[in-house]
């Protein structure tokens, strides 16, 4: 009996230790996202210190009062900051930074759900269809756009408006963008569903059927592009963070932080998925709900993400792996270190993408692939070595 | 009681199981055993409520297992899967804890690790609690997958100890543990041991199916054993009155002997 009793205590010692280790593992991450957070918004063309970061927004909160800012002390102190700062902050930094932390968060948990939905390492956000159905969906409106809308305001007859002038213009490519995603996602889940299942087997090859045909088509729009057009068109497929504004994020921030956050309460069925489908019904989950549930958010946060930032390629890949190499492959914890390190991890790249080239702006999507790519071929190398995943 | 009732399977136009019916009893071990093709692992699925058979239903307790709330399900009969398809880097007390989620919001973290320890000791893999559950091998796996299946309802609801079976059936309901091929991977000794956990299991008032290709194993553990054949029942009994030489020649189409088990007195086949 001492034994056993003994071995009671090693379980629980065991599972606290574990328990330990994640939550300060998480606070870790937490840490890291606040750092990329502060350096992200402080760097740059004008510097901005954490004590005027902070002044500032005290400022902005109101908690800092007009007649405080004026003050000759505080004018002297080390949280005296201009006008010019305040604005690069709140107009500028602010929303791109906000639209990385959302970006990368929403990428790196999606590619999370669906490599456990699919019970597959290698299974990206983009697998399901939604970045290239989002990306022939843009294609179409950057090319035929301005055509189109003279085709259907002759044929609803309306006077089409130049491009550019009417306010929700600069809303017409996301959201083509979205819409492309979705239809894509839709059309993937359909053809591999039958009588009531979705076999995800047939769902990753339809996937990658999906993205070879909005692949060519793209590649026709291109060859129809005129030079500004094949731009405009390359700029978005590598994917960029710039020229963000805040009406931008607040029409996509609730589609991509709502998913998101509904996601990571997937954990527990992601977990028993893992064993098997049939084991995992057998524990009492209800799968043809989980299949169809996890599919449409993964295609809402990835498909409004796309919409505004482009292709932004390995995000969603790599930061589920590095975190499972760290605290194992239980979704309760990889959910949210996933969202943690790909929000941090969002901001440190799209740092690097708009300072390594001054003073251009490096496609951030040319980045992620660029050290992502690498960095995943000797992650297999090395698992390789350590004998499988 | 888990029983299925004139079952009919068709699959790809061939008859998988032809007017099928049997049923365990709480604190009873089945075994089924036939050849390959029999229909054993249809029959298990249809059992196991997983397979709706295209006639004739199965049902727990009386109701019919397409009326059960699956959790509530889950938390009365667990199943052992012939393979595991986990390929991602769970550590062993994580993949045992899965067992436990049916029981999300009816246990607690304390309550889950306790039955979860009995579980891995009932199945000796205790020592591997900490070990990742990939660099098992293929027994040990099969050996952490029993542990699991047995915290999903071995030791729920509320433990048998120092209570009558009857009682605590008559409390808790009848629960059932489902085992497709349990001893495939194992060496000699862990057969009888997971066997021996079944019989043990069976004595908190569970009722066990077991799949079992050893017919040896099914003579010396099994309260009763069905006999499939071509999706039919041939024989079902305690052990004695099924495994005959007539029966396992015809059904197995191999000649054997029967004779007493040398110590046991139950039957032991050989090749002839």
């Amino acid at each position: 009996m001492a034994i056993s009793s003994l071995a009671a205590g090693q379980v629980m010692t065991i599972a606290l230790r574990r328990r330990q280790r994640t939550t300060l593992f998480l606070w870790a991450l937490a840490g890291l996202l606040l750092v990329g957070f502060v350096v992200s918004v402080g760097w740059g063309a004008v510097g901005i210190s954490l004590p005027q970061i902070i002044a500032i927004f005290g400022h902005a909160l109101g908690l800092l009062s007009e007649h405080a800012v004026d003050d000759a002390g505080f004018q002297n102190s080390l949280w005296a900051f201009g006008r010019r700062e305040e604005t690069v902050l709140l107009a500028i930094r602010l929303p791109r930074a906000c639209l990385a932390i959302l970006v990368g968060a929403a990428l790196a948990v999606s590619g999370a759900a669906l490599q456990g939905l699919f019970r597959n390492p290698l299974a990206d956000p983009g697998l399901i269809g939604v970045s290239t159905g989002a990306a022939l969906a843009a294609a179409t409106t950057i090319v035929l756009g301005n055509s189109l809308a003279i085709v259907l305001g002759q044929f609803f007859g309306f006077e089409p408006q130049v491009p550019g002038t009417s306010p929700f213009s600069f809303l017409a490519l996301p959201l083509a963008a979205f819409c492309g995603g979705l239809i894509s996602t839709f059309l993937v889940y359909r053809i591999a569903s039958h009588a009531g299942q979705t076999d995800v087997a047939t769902m990753l090859l339809a996937g990658v059927a999906m993205n070879a045909i909005s692949a060519a088509g793209v590649g026709l729009l291109i060859f129809l592009s005129n030079d500004q057009q094949l731009r405009d068109l390359n700029f978005w497929m590598l994917g960029s963070l710039g020229g963000v504004t805040w009406t931008k994020i607040l029409t996509v921030a609730p589609f991509i932080a709502g998913a998101t956050i509904v996601l990571s309460l997937f954990a527990r069925h992601l977990n028993a998925l893992l064993l098997g489908e049939r084991e995992a019904q057998h524990l009492g989950f209800q799968i043809q709900w989980t299949k169809r549930a996890v599919v449409l958010l993964v295609a809402l946060a990835t498909g409004a993400s796309v919409a505004i930032t482009g292709v932004i390629g390995f995000v969603g890949l790599v930061v589920p792996h590095l975190v499972r190499l760290t605290l194992g492959a239980d979704h309760k914890t990889l959910l949210p270190a996933s969202i943690l390190l790909g929000a941090s991890l969002m901001l440190f790249a799209d740092l690097a993408a708009r300072s390594v080239a001054l003073p251009a702006e490096l496609p951030i999507g040319i980045l992620t692939s660029c050290v992502g790519g690498p960095f995943f071929l000797w992650l297999l190398v090395r698992s390789r070595s350590k004998g499988g995943w | 009681m888990l029983e299925v009732k004139n079952i009919k399977v068709e699959l790809g136009g061939s008859n998988i199981l032809n007017d099928v019916s049997l049923s365990v009893a709480a604190g009873e071990l089945l075994s089924v055993v036939g050849p390959n093709g029999a229909g054993k692992s249809t029959l298990f699925s249809v059992m196991s409520g997983a397979f709706k058979p295209q006639a004739g239903s199965a049902f727990l307790e009386g109701r019919a297992m397409a009326d059960w709330p699956a959790e509530a399900l889950a938390r009365r009969r667990a199943v052992l899967p012939q393979h595991s398809e986990l390929t991602f880097p769970f550590r062993v007390l994580e993949v045992v804890l899965l067992g436990r989620s049916p029981h999300a919001g009816f246990s607690d973290q304390g309550k889950d690790l306790t039955i979860a320890r009995l579980a891995l000791l009932e199945t000796e893999t205790l020592h591997l609690v900490d070990r990742v559950y990939t660099t098992l091998s293929g027994g040990e796996r099969q050996r952490v997958q029993l542990a699991r299946v047995l915290t999903q309802i071995e030791f729920s609801d509320s433990d048998v100890k120092g209570r009558q079976v009857e009682q605590a059936v008559k409390e808790t309901g009848g629960r059932f543990l489902l085992l497709d091929e349990p001893t495939s991977s194992l060496d000699p000794s862990h057969q009888h041991a997971t066997l021996q956990a079944a019989v043990r299991a069976c004595g908190r008032g569970i009722g066990v199916v077991a799949v079992l290709h050893d017919l040896n194993l099914a003579a010396m553990y099994a309260d009763r054993i069905v006999m499939l054949k071509e999706g039919k029942v041939v024989a079902q009994g305690k052990p004695v009155e099924v495994l005959t030489e007539g029966l396992i020649e015809t059904v197995f189409e191999l000649p054997v002997s029967v004779m007493a088990h040398p110590r046991r007195g139950c039957p032991f086949v050989v090749a002839a």
